[in-house]
């Protein structure tokens, strides 16, 4: 899942940071999850990594082996990667993601020794562009192309489930629902794959104007998932949007409002995406006012998520000008046309612009 | 109704009119991120809905106390930077006394809350931006013929700001302490993480804050003086030294910023080519934070180009900016409104390098620009106003162009008018306005033209045309947004006829006045306006000696007004003046009622005084000066002089130190003076008092005021000279006499202000000092100054001063010797008022002073006496001038040897009236008597 990926980077740089000071490691450096399963000491496995599955890795430590399943890892730090896998988790951070995926790019070509390396910068580098082009459509194409490949390449590794998803989302945003269908269905077979190919099968009928479908889809899935906050997000997130697309706006705000609280306040990927569905839907009961306030939180808060913050601009052009406010409706579309050019969101800003005197 | 506030009030007014935010629905929100939320609405500058998301919280029941004790703090804080953005001063001295009373109340209600530290930080960025009102002012002020109001607010902005920096450092001490209690190393779920990272950015604001300060200080000196010059190498370092702790937070990237602005006016092309570096390297970073600091560092980039003379660059970057900051509260905005003026500046500067056919509009489009920046108040209103009439010069109107003008043309090119004061040609636009809308179909957009029409009446003098439309608004359209600021306008209009047309029915305004206070009382209750209403009810029923009901109208002005303090103040003294109404009925009843108004007047007056200071206000202030005087007087009156004394010396210093008295504060120091001399003399320090008087003469307040004080220490000294007499201190008494004579001197020497009263009472004086040679120099002078009005308003009044005036040139020409023409002008007198007594009383001086010159017989002098008594015999009661007339006839004998019978005189009137109708006379007979035994 995108979000996993994205706190393992931050964890990943943090880790790296500290190891950087304190002289090279000889070890692979797992960083576990907060709480996790898998017995460590400070919450880390350190060894050698022979294998990475789907599922799990196999780290060695002299005589011994562990496994850890993949849902326990927040990061990993291999032992010899290059100072370019470094150097773009940095620049990541710092927001430059175009330079980012270079840098991986790069760090891939440096680990060609190095298989696990390799496969994570290049995995990083096809991530990258992927949320580069959901927020400009225009690298749509490289992203497909880039994922596909390393999908290919990797079926069998640790990031293919991340990967196909990311394809899928990216083939939905192109309109490409054959490609989706081929997508769920690589990704239903896959381990820990069912619960990604549901949402993305009920974000399909969505997508075609089959609400109910894709009600009856998250439903079903949500059923099997318990209380499982992760998986429950993604489907909620989900079912919002087909419930106010079916006027069920307060059941809607409810679903919403849980994922809200459910998830951490600091975890931009599910905040900046819960807001905006919850704008869209406040818009479409007709309140205006809490529909600003939802996008604004987007805005002011998670406007790393660069999926989402053009998203909310656009939410938020839209609300100042049913409100009333022009110049501030103006003041949000100035920055949308600045940090966005090439965002479809652009487009249906715009949309709401008087139009100019000939 | 100061005209710089009315004037303003039109933008406040026009504000009230642009659309208004509804209010929210209560929403369940997410308490982990609902402060961080309104401070980042707050930080957007969307201050509207910051606020009124905040008060959704507070009474959302399902928020943590914790984050529902913090509102106020939060609505503080919003207040104080909606301030800090806002150009119109009127709206902005509101906001801060809102922001002032939200974090009191949060400070006193939470004292030991996490943010109480912080809310210390906001109390000082109040002081802060009290000097940026008192800059603004200043820019408002000639700095030729206005040089000492403009020096004097400059003066008081650094006050402003010196205070702001003690309590930057206060607060930078406290959060430092606030952040060493937190453990160096806190991991990233640590509960204590956010707490510690958030005391530690307000620790990094205060520090900035403070330096900034130190900046804005320097500003306050002129462009190149040594004091501004020392000022920016200080912040150099100042600043550099926050980036360099600071450089990867807002405070350090801010610092950075305000580093290059001190190099960039430093000057020189070393100091301009780093500072354009450091903007530069600001402009190209792309950290969100920093958004917002772009929006000045890019202005201050187009400042460096026009100091180097880039014009053509320094327009297009213009033109940048208002293009990237489109939004009316940017455009509106201090670095919006000098975008602007530095375009204009640049397309005027590259006028020399155009065509002759292009330069008409180049003009125009700079002109236009400059008209934008005159609408409202900044630090570049008074550049733009000179470029303005300098490129734009004030033309008549074409009336056939206005009459064919649409409402909204009109409307914007009155504006402009407005903004450049053509009062007379913004009211012909505005009427032409008012033609082309419906007021029923369009009634805002009548009522906006008609208001802003009326202000231009009052501020062109047109007080009754003003009162006439603004009254019509008020009544007409009470629910309309202008309509509580159109009465206030009426009632200012009406006061200032009242004041200026003293030929009209001026009964009948003060009536108009009150009806209309009343209707604004009642309609609007909830308004500034309306206190304004009270407190003007409240003067006119003082006024008219109706003290009951002007402590019920002061008492009725709103606790969170900002003209509350005003209103204690007013209070305080109309106790004061009911109790002293009530101790002159002399019974039992009466005086207890009176000690309980004078209990009331001293609470009132302190309590007034004390909100002044906590507010910043200083030596400089007139209101606070003259509230402390109100004080004082209350004390002296009731012999509480000490405590007058202890009240007023620290003002007395501290006036006597500011370096540019404003002629405003004149009148408060004169109070001030007069009031410590009564102290001095009630506590027995009759040298200090004098030592006072030497020092009025070096730096006491020129002109008028300057009369006006030594009128009002000679009526000091006499008292004190009475008493002196009583107490038998001969060498006190010639030392007070001489100091007396000294500025009697002084007074009559000063040439302006003179009144009648004083002039009379200062030859009066002079006669009694037995000084008539100078004493008839006076008269003459007031008789001269009488002849010169030729319509007197009064001419019954006139005519008795004439009288009075003639009566004592009688009196001095008596006392210089010269008796010929003291009785031809007594002659005269007499002929004309046969049944008046002081001409017949001062016949009889003449003649005994005649008498003693030996210029004419005692014999003579005791029969005028003996006529004059006789005269006054038959009046019941006899009056003193009776028995005074008879002590002169024993005088007079006295004088030709008949002591017996000048003794048997006196004892005959004595038996017959042993009061002698005053205990004076009674003395004057005793003493007498003594010398005839």
């Amino acid at each position: 899942m995108r979000t996993w990926n994205r706190l393992s980077v931050v964890a990943g740089i943090a880790l790296g940071t500290a190891w950087a000071g304190s002289g090279a490691s000889r070890a692979d450096d797992v960083a576990l999850v907060a709480g996790s399963t898998v017995k460590s000491i400070g919450g880390r496995v350190r060894g050698q990594i022979s294998a990475e599955t789907p599922t799990e890795l196999t780290v060695k430590l002299g005589a011994s082996t562990q496994t850890v399943p993949i849902d326990q890892v927040a990061s990993i730090r291999y032992d010899g990667q290059p100072a370019n896998m470094t150097l773009a988790e940095t620049r990541e951070l710092a927001g430059s993601y175009a330079e980012a995926a270079d840098l991986y790019k790069k760090a891939a070509a440096e680990s060609s020794a190095k298989p696990f390396v390799m496969q994570a910068a290049l995995f990083h580098q096809a991530r990258i562009t992927g949320d580069m082009a959901l927020a400009d459509p225009s690298k749509t194409s490289e992203a497909i192309a880039l994922l596909d490949a390393f999908t290919r390449s990797y079926a069998n590794g640790r990031h293919i489930v991340p990967a196909v998803e990311l394809l899928a989302r990216l083939q939905l945003q192109k309109g490409d629902y054959a490609g989706v269908e081929k997508s769920i269905t690589r990704i239903e077979a896959l381990p820990r794959g069912a619960d990604r190919a549901g949402v993305l099968r009920a974000r399909l009928h969505a997508r075609q104007g089959n609400h109910e479908k894709a009600l009856a889809e998250l439903d079903k899935l949500m059923k099997a998932a318990g209380s499982n906050p992760s998986k429950m997000r993604e489907a909620r997130l989900a079912k919002a949007e087909s419930l106010a697309a079916l006027k069920r706006f307060s059941e809607a705000e409810t679903d919403l409002r849980a994922v809200i609280s459910a998830n951490a306040a600091e975890d931009f990927v599910a905040q900046s995406a819960a807001y905006n569905t919850l704008g869209d839907c406040l818009r479409a009961a007709g309140r205006k006012k809490d529909a600003l306030y939802a996008y604004l939180h987007t805005d002011l808060l998670y406007s790393k998520d660069k999926e989402q913050h053009p998203r909310a601009l656009a939410g938020i052009v839209r609300a100042w000008r049913e409100i009333g406010r022009d110049d501030r409706a103006d003041e949000a579309l100035e920055t949308l046309k600045k940090d966005y050019p090439k965002s479809p969101w652009l487009a249906a800003a715009k949309e709401t612009e008087a139009p100019t005197p000939k | 109704m100061s005209r710089r506030a009315c004037g303003l009030g039109v933008i406040a007014g026009c504000c009230m009119l642009a659309g208004v935010v509804t209010t929210r629905a209560s929403a369940q929100e997410d308490p982990r991120t609902a402060v961080k939320f309104a401070q980042a609405l707050r930080e957007r500058g969307y201050f509207d809905l910051a606020a009124e998301f905040l008060e959704s919280i507070r009474d959302q029941k399902s928020m943590p106390p914790e984050l529902r004790s913090m509102v106020d703090y939060e609505l503080g804080r919003i207040s104080v930077d909606e301030a800090s953005r806002t150009g119109d001063l009127v709206r902005r001295q509101e906001l801060l006394d809102q922001a002032r009373k939200k974090l009191d109340a949060f400070v006193t209600a939470n004292p030991n809350h996490p943010r109480a530290s912080e809310a210390m930080v906001q109390l000082a960025r109040l002081l802060v931006e009290r000097g940026h009102i008192a800059v603004l002012n200043a820019l408002d002020f000639d700095p030729v013929k206005e040089k000492n109001e403009r020096d004097a607010k400059f003066a008081e902005a650094r006050g402003s700001f010196a205070r702001a920096r003690e309590s930057y450092e206060k607060a930078v001490a406290r959060l430092k302490t606030d952040y060493a209690k937190f453990p160096a190393f806190l991991p990233d779920d640590d509960p204590r993480k956010q707490q510690r990272d958030e005391v530690h950015s307000a620790l990094m604001d205060a520090e900035l804050q403070k330096a900034i300060v130190d900046y804005e200080d320097g500003q306050t000196h002129p462009a190149g003086s040594k004091e501004r010059l020392e000022s920016l190498s200080r912040g150099v370092t100042q600043f550099e030294g926050l980036f360099k702790s600071y450089r990867t937070q807002f405070a350090g990237l801010a610092a950075r910023m305000w580093q290059a602005k001190c190099l960039e006016e430093k000057g020189g092309e070393d100091n301009l080519g780093a500072a354009m570096g450091i903007y530069k390297e600001l402009m190209d970073h792309r950290d969100p934070r920093v958004r917002s600091l772009q929006r000045h560092v890019q202005y201050f980039m187009i400042l460096v180009m026009e100091k180097r003379k880039q014009f053509a660059l320094a327009a297009d970057e213009c033109t940048r900016w208002m293009s990237s900051y489109n939004s009316i509260d940017a455009q509106r905005s201090t670095e919006g409104l000098g975008v602007q003026l530095e375009l204009a500046k640049s397309i005027l500067a590259q006028l020399p390098e155009i065509s002759e056919k292009e330069k008409p509009i180049a003009i125009d489009r700079a002109t236009d620009r400059l008209k934008n920046v005159v609408r409202f108040a900044s630090p570049h209103k008074a550049e733009a106003l000179a470029l303005l009439r300098q490129y734009k010069p004030t033309a008549a109107l074409n009336a056939n162009k206005v009459a064919n003008l649409s409402y909204e043309d009109a409307m914007t090119q009155a504006e402009q008018a407005y903004s450049s004061r053509e009062w007379e040609n913004a009211i012909t636009l505005y009427r032409a306005a008012i033609r082309r809308v419906d007021p029923a179909k369009d009634p805002d957009k009548a009522n906006l033209a008609r208001y802003t029409l009326a202000v231009c009446y009052y501020m062109s003098k047109h007080f009754y045309k003003a009162s006439v439309v603004a009254e019509q608004i008020a009544r007409r359209y009470p629910k309309n947004g202008l309509a509580p600021k159109a009465a206030e306008l009426a009632i200012g209009s009406f006061v200032e006829a009242y004041n200026a047309y003293r030929e009209t029915d001026r009964a009948s305004d003060l009536r108009h006045v009150v009806d209309l206070a009343e209707f604004t009382a009642a309609t609007w209750p909830d308004t500034e306006q309306a206190d304004a209403a009270r407190i003007t009810l409240g003067q006119i029923y003082d006024g008219f000696g109706n003290h009951e009901k002007a402590i019920a109208a002061y008492e009725s002005v709103r606790s969170g007004s900002n003209r509350w303090v005003e209103a204690r103040t007013k209070v305080g003294s109309s106790h004061w003046e009911l109790s002293q109404a009530l101790r002159r009925k002399g019974t039992p009843e009466a005086n207890k009622a009176a000690d309980a108004e004078l209990s009331k007047a001293v609470d009132r007056l302190k309590e007034a005084l004390k909100s002044r200071q906590d507010a910043g206000a200083g030596p400089s202030d007139a209101a606070l000066v003259n509230n402390a005087c109100d004080l004082a007087d209350v004390y002296l009156e009731t012999s509480r002089a000490a405590d007058g004394l202890a009240l007023l010396t620290p003002f007395a210093t501290g006036i006597a130190n500011l370096k540019n008295r404003p002629d405003a504060l004149a009148k408060p120091y004169a109070r001030v003076l007069a009031d410590l001399l009564r102290a001095h003399i009630a506590t027995n320090q009759v040298d200090q008092a004098l030592a006072d008087m030497g020092v009025l003469e070096k730096s006491g307040p020129g002109g008028a005021g300057l009369t006006q004080l030594y009128f009002g220490l000679g009526k000091l000294l006499e008292r004190e000279m009475e008493s002196l007499q009583k107490k038998g201190d001969s060498a006190g008494l010639r030392r007070t006499q001489s100091a007396y004579q000294k500025f009697l001197t002084a007074l009559v020497a000063s040439k302006t202000g003179q009144t009648y009263e004083s002039l009379m009472w200062a030859g009066e004086n002079m006669l009694k000092l037995d000084n008539g040679k100078e004493a008839g120099v006076v008269f003459q002078r007031v008789l001269e100054d009488l002849a010169k009005d030729k319509e007197p308003a009064d001419p019954a009044r006139h005519a008795q001063r004439v009288l009075r005036a003639r009566l004592r040139l009688v009196s001095a020409l008596r006392g210089q010797g010269d008796f010929t023409r003291a009785e031809s002008e007594l002659g005269e007198i007499a002929s004309a008022n046969p049944r008046m007594l002081e001409p017949l009383v001062e016949k009889a001086l003449l003649a005994e002073a005649r008498a003693e010159a030996r210029q004419g017989t005692w014999a003579a002098s005791f029969q005028q006496w003996r006529d004059l008594a006789g005269r006054l015999e038959r009046a019941r009661p006899k009056p003193v001038e009776y028995y005074d007339a008879w002590w002169h006839c024993a005088y007079a004998l006295q004088k030709q040897n008949q002591t017996a019978k000048a003794r048997q005189t006196l004892s005959a009137i004595m038996r017959l009236s042993p009061t002698l109708g005053s205990p004076e006379m009674k003395t004057k007979y005793q003493d007498l008597l003594k010398k005839l035994k």
